[in-house]
């Protein structure tokens, strides 16, 4: 089976190239309907390799090299304009940041009609207000949070709005990037059982970066271990766990 | 009950600053130090007999109690009976009625003028930050505000006026002449247009700046990224997400300069000798006419809490986020 996402000697770096390095050549492979687990410690790499999936090192400041395959096709060397056809309609991200990444003058219905407007080509309203619906239905949030702006929202809540909002074109491949930090347990919970569900109801890949093994432990197929830059690790636990585990 | 004293607690505050103002403007004069009479007639008070000044005492009530001339200035306040003022020898209601369109017809075109090129010069430094463009905007901008506005004017005089003859000296009209029609409309634009230009080309940096400055801190923004790494096309990432953020900061400067729309235009139009509100505080500081710039100060302060006013009822209007602070207060 072909994989839907295959990365290949992937180098990333931010400024100049001879600065070095951020990325060290990194290759890994994710199946349709997998979930691909990244783990590493904080600055190992890990939100760098998602931007990069993103196309968005140009944004950072940055730059890559190596191929980056969705479903077959090199994504790594497309222009800027070409890219913008691929990003939330067959890739989408609940970054780290989700909290602060709504426009904060625009009504949550309003970001994710935005997205149906310019990626699904919805205009028409009734059609906009009922996937609007059934999106808050999907992330398990009332569809008067639809009215609400993003201020008036607890955490939670605008993490499943994000979440909400990266499902409005069905992507192929969902990036979590720590998407659930920040969140008490409970929330944690069911942000993550709407994700897995999600991701049986259409048989989506999940790229989940994570700095917590339990996490990567229930929820993926497999992991990578990142380490300056390097997969050092293709096991749930590292020893950096180990060690930490023992220590406590 | 409470909900309404909440829901109003700001218009009480503003009503509460108004007397206050309005109080000030009674006690201040009367707490100077020597004859009030010096300050009524100025140095006139010299020329005049016993009796006229007795008359003058008479005529200003000031062999009154405190309370009884504060209750005569709140009701002279409110009926427009402001006195008279000794220079130009007129009510001092008509002489700042008559001055205030022109201030108004000149301060209003500056705000508005400088404001779109204030805009539309910060946003396209600020989304070119640090390259030739906004290196070139930043530098001449910053250089040609810190020019004094007496000088740029006179300069502005000396070449357009004297020298080239395009446009009248001073005034807001010609005096000597019986236009009507568009022919006057004509004439007030060509009497406008050099302190108009000086005090536009002067103002830009009050808005180009934090205009500038505003983009460039929203595009630093998690939202903006964000918009962009979801595929939104440039042009609306540029100015619904950032120009329209930017605006904010750049509403409460305009805001601010509303307030002193009557009083920010007084060196500008003392050189071109505009017949705004601007020159008559000039003349009436210069010839110490007390109760003249008494009132023309009111004036002043009343148009700031105005302003001030208006913004609080707009700001939420354009920035949600205000008015959910103002629910939770």
């Amino acid at each position: 089976m072909e994989p839907i996402l295959k990365v290949e000697e992937l180098k990333v770096w931010y400024g100049e190239k001879c600065k070095g390095d951020i990325i060290k050549g990194v290759s890994f492979d994710l199946n349709l309907g997998e979930t691909l687990g990244i783990r590493g410690r904080s600055g190992s790499g890990k939100s760098t390799i998602a931007w990069a999936v993103m196309g968005m090192m140009s944004h950072l400041k940055g730059g890559m090299e190596g191929s980056i395959l969705l479903d077959g096709k090199n994504i790594g060397n497309l222009t800027e304009k070409e890219y913008k056809k691929v990003r939330w309609k067959e890739i989408a991200i609940v970054p780290q940041a989700a909290m602060n990444s709504f426009h904060p003058m625009m009504k949550i219905k309003d970001s994710i009609g935005e997205i149906l407007k310019i990626h699904c080509k919805i205009t028409d309203k009734k059609q906009m207000q009922d996937k609007c619906e059934e999106l808050m239905e999907i992330a398990h949030l009332d569809k008067k949070v639809l009215s609400y702006y993003p201020h008036k929202m607890s955490g939670g809540m605008k993490q499943r709005a994000a979440i909400a909002m990266a499902l409005a074109c069905e992507p192929k491949l969902l990036i979590l990037d720590e998407a659930t930090t920040g969140l008490d347990v409970l929330t944690e919970a069911e942000v993550l059982r709407v994700v897995k569900n999600l991701q049986r109801r259409n048989n989506m890949s999940i790229l989940l970066i994570s700095h917590d093994p339990r996490l990567v432990e229930v929820l993926c197929d497999k992991t990578i271990y990142i380490e300056e830059g390097v997969i050092v690790d293709h096991s749930t636990y590292h020893e950096a766990d180990l060690l930490e585990a023992k220590a406590v | 009950m409470r909900k309404l004293f909440n829901r109003n607690r700001k218009l009480y505050h503003y009503i509460i600053l108004i007397f206050l103002v309005i109080s000030f403007n009674f006690f201040l004069p009367r707490l100077l130090p020597g004859n009030p009479l010096v300050n009524i007639m100025g140095e006139d008070i010299s020329l005049l007999t016993m009796e006229e000044r007795e008359a003058v005492i008479e005529r200003y009530n000031l062999n009154d109690s405190i309370f009884k001339q504060y209750t005569t200035y709140l009701r002279n306040l409110v009926t427009l009976n402001w006195g008279t003022s000794y220079s130009k020898k007129q009510p001092i209601s008509s002489v700042l009625w008559a001055a205030a369109p022109w201030t108004l017809l000149l301060a209003f075109s500056n705000l508005v003028i400088s404001t779109l090129i204030g805009i539309y010069l910060g946003t396209k430094a600020g989304l070119k930050r640090r390259k030739k463009e906004d290196v070139y905007l930043l530098s001449g901008i910053s250089f040609i505000s810190s020019m004094p506005s007496f000088w740029l004017g006179m300069i502005f005089i000396s070449v357009f006026s004297v020298n080239l003859g395009w446009f009248p000296i001073y005034g807001g009209y010609s005096m000597w002449q019986n236009y009507t029609g568009i022919s006057k409309v004509i004439d007030v634009l060509r009497h406008l247009f050099l302190p108009l230009s000086t005090l536009v080309i002067l103002s830009i940096s009050n808005i180009f700046l934090p205009m500038r400055y505003a983009l460039i801190e929203v595009m630093g923004e998690d939202f903006v990224f964000m918009a962009k790494a979801k595929g939104i096309p440039q042009s609306i990432i540029r100015y619904k997400y950032i120009v329209r953020n930017a605006l904010l900061p750049v509403f409460t400067v305009f805001m601010l300069r509303v307030g002193y729309i009557f009083s920010g235009s007084v060196v500008i139009e003392t050189v071109f000798a505009y017949p705004g509100l601007g020159r008559i505080m000039y003349d009436a500081i210069s010839t110490r006419d007390y109760p003249l710039i008494q009132y023309s100060f009111l004036l002043i302060s009343l148009m700031v809490i105005l302003s001030n006013y208006i913004t609080d009822l707009l700001y939420p209007l354009i920035d949600p986020r205000v008015v959910n602070q103002h629910e939770n207060t």
